[in-house]
């Protein structure tokens, strides 16, 4: 039987890099509020991975980011649907 | 016969496609259809060509070369090569979804007119002159970009020749929003996403607010996106370099922004694809056709104004009273600032209406970044192919943002990008259930926000609707109506939607004057055998001429010779 590959070790250092993004994108944010851009949002995405990846609350981790912007477009966005469907109809 | 005409054209172009299909394809079915759309938008291609060269764009001469074209293949057995028609195992529910898109698309076919100001200005007045004269003239309009390559026209004047009438010639832009998301599917299968998923990632795609809403503005930034991804297609299939040919020649002779985008598969394509065959001699003959038939406008350019790229000189494209269009050459700072507000600020779309002239928006949707961003992220890190394939797309973006003169409208140019989210999405939506389910809900979002152009006036589809298709324009002159020949003059900045001038069925002859004085503007008036004369905005040649009594205002912008 085949050995399986050993899983590489976590890199905890790797989530230094969301995290300066985080940082920098919070300390020069020009989106108010912070919450609402998809960069903070794919930072914390991504430092929750690296710690989360191989576990099971991964898959759930995954679908609520997504869900998050998906929110995040929707609120912008939508209204200028609805304003031309009801406008133009 | 404009119906036969069109029935018996469509006929032997389809007829044809597959014939050649048989001699260049690569046994993938995927990729197959990607090659057979090619091969037919380049026989529509070829065939307007000539038939415009000939003077034969009319629909007697269309069903003749339709009746005949389709007789021969007949008779060479073609139909019995073709494939029995059987629907993709992608679902019932994905079917049911691409009908209601296909539905709604020739729905927005029928009812919608051209309505984009470009369009109006310079990208149909062409095909006004070709169906007037049944062929190519030296008129190509007053506007210095009437000039740019016409490759998509040529599509569009297929499906308005044999009718003599315009209803229909949103069908091109259709055509190619197809190809576009056969593309991405065929890509998906090379990324190994299960057929049911690489139909997601093709669906996903095809809604894109702003691939969708080009389908039917009559513009042809959708149909360089969707060569640029079919280009793709092929460079991660190992199908011989002369095969490449056949989007690259398409792409050129649609826009030359196709051209900015290439970089990113140049380099990658070379690096992941290299036992490529180079060539064999029907691809060799297919990719040397269709690099004829996009490089016709450069030649026809480099023979009568002495630049294959002209109206782009040394200092860009000039339009406006000295206002850049296009710049010549890449700048660091336009890439900067071009990245800069797509990724800060476009990508939300909340800066307008889903738009096909997508003003400060990005048009890529909520499939992009929504649906798309994490998956690309997940991808990226867990898919070597993947990495390639996003090499290649995020070279290509950034070579068109140097490229680019940062303006409202220049996500336009980088409408292939989120193809790239959609392929991410379908990769994930194949192993976690969430992701598919928000998958479905992006296309709902985007089959909805992608009814209406955004800019169309209140009441603006109603009263479309309520016109005869026989009539239906978007655009009217009334104080034309009853004319049926009109000299018409503008200032070169003015931008009069002028295609309107021609009426929907092309019965209004319009004639476009270039005089450099009074005298000169009446002179060419009465060797055209004019009358009248449409001016709407503020001209010194109408002014003079009234003030010298050559010409007498009858109407506002209206001029009767004296």
């Amino acid at each position: 039987m085949e050995t399986p590959p050993a899983e590489p070790p976590r890199r905890t250092w790797e989530a230094l890099v969301p995290l300066a993004i985080l940082v920098l994108r919070l300390a020069f944010a020009t989106r108010q509020p912070f919450y609402l851009d998809w960069m903070v949002v794919l930072s914390v995405y991504w430092i929750l991975y690296v710690f989360l990846s191989r576990t099971r609350a991964m898959a759930a981790v995954t679908a609520a980011a997504m869900t998050a912007l998906f929110v995040i477009y929707l609120s912008r966005e939508f209204g200028q649907v609805l304003d031309t469907l009801l406008l133009c109809r | 016969m404009s119906l036969l005409a069109l029935l018996l054209s469509n006929a032997a172009v389809l007829l044809g496609a597959h014939a050649v299909l048989r001699r260049v394809k690569t046994g993938e079915a995927s990729t197959d259809l990607v090659l057979f759309l090619l091969l037919r938008i380049g026989l529509v291609s070829l065939a307007v060509l000539a038939m415009g060269a000939a003077k034969l764009l009319s629909p007697a001469a269309l069903a003749a070369a339709g009746a005949l074209a389709t007789g021969a293949l007949l008779a060479l057995r073609e139909h019995r090569q073709l494939p029995r028609p059987r629907l993709p195992e992608v679902g019932t529910g994905a079917l049911l979804v691409a009908a209601a898109v296909i539905l709604r698309s020739l729905l927005q076919v029928w009812f919608f007119a051209p309505f984009q100001r470009d369009a109006h200005t310079y990208h149909l007045p062409k095909i006004g002159e070709w169906i007037l004269h049944s062929g190519f003239t030296g008129e190509w309009g007053l506007d210095l970009r009437a000039t740019f390559p016409s490759g998509f026209e040529l599509v569009e004047a297929w499906w308005v020749a044999p009718l003599r009438h315009d209803v229909l010639i949103e069908m091109a832009g259709l055509e190619f929003l197809l190809l576009g998301a056969a593309a991405i599917v065929d890509l998906a299968r090379r990324l190994e996403i299960a057929p049911r998923f690489a139909f997601l990632a093709g669906l996903l795609y095809a809604l894109t607010p702003g691939l969708s809403l080009q389908a039917t503005s009559c513009l042809n930034d959708g149909a360089a996106a969707a060569l640029w991804t079919a280009t793709a297609a092929l460079t991660f299939r190992s199908v011989p370099a002369a095969l490449l040919l056949l989007p690259f020649g398409l792409g050129i002779g649609v826009k030359p922004t196709y051209v900015y985008a290439l970089p990113g598969l140049a380099v990658v394509g070379l690096i992941v694809a290299r036992q490529r065959p180079l060539w064999t001699k029907a691809t060799l003959a297919v990719g040397l056709a269709a690099l004829a038939v996009g490089s016709s406008w450069y030649v026809r350019n480099a023979i009568v104004f002495g630049n294959p790229i002209h109206p782009m000189g040394r200092s860009g494209i000039v339009v406006h009273q000295g206002h850049v269009a296009q710049r010549f050459g890449p700048s660091l700072a336009g890439l900067t600032e071009n990245l800069y507000r797509a990724l800060d600020s476009r990508i939300y779309d909340h800066l307008g209406p889903p738009d096909p002239e997508l003003t400060s928006i990005s048009g890529w949707g909520c499939g992009a970044l929504a649906v798309g961003l994490v998956p690309l992220f997940l991808a990226l890190r867990n898919e070597r192919r993947m990495r390639w394939l996003a090499g290649a797309y995020a070279l290509s973006l950034v070579c068109v943002c140097a490229l680019i003169v940062p303006d409202p409208w220049n996500m336009r140019y980088v409408l292939f990008f989120p193809g790239l989210f959609a392929l991410a999405a379908a990769k994930l939506a194949g192993s976690l259930r969430p992701a598919a389910t928000l998958a479905w809900v992006a296309i709902a979002v985007q089959f909805v926000s992608t009814m209406i152009p955004g800019k169309f006036p209140v009441n603006g589809v109603s009263d479309l609707a309520a016109q005869s298709w026989r009539e239906r324009g978007f655009y009217k002159y009334p104080i034309l109506d009853g004319v049926e020949e009109v000299g018409f003059l503008e200032n070169p900045d003015d931008e009069v939607k002028c295609y309107s001038l021609y009426r929907p069925d092309f019965s209004r002859r319009v004639v476009f004057l270039r005089a450099q004085s009074a005298e000169g503007l009446t002179d060419a008036m009465r060797r055209e055998k004019l009358t009248l004369l449409y001016s709407p905005t503020l001209h010194r040649l109408t002014q003079q001429c009234v003030e010298e009594g050559r010409l007498t205002r009858i109407g506002a912008g209206l001029f009767k010779l004296r």
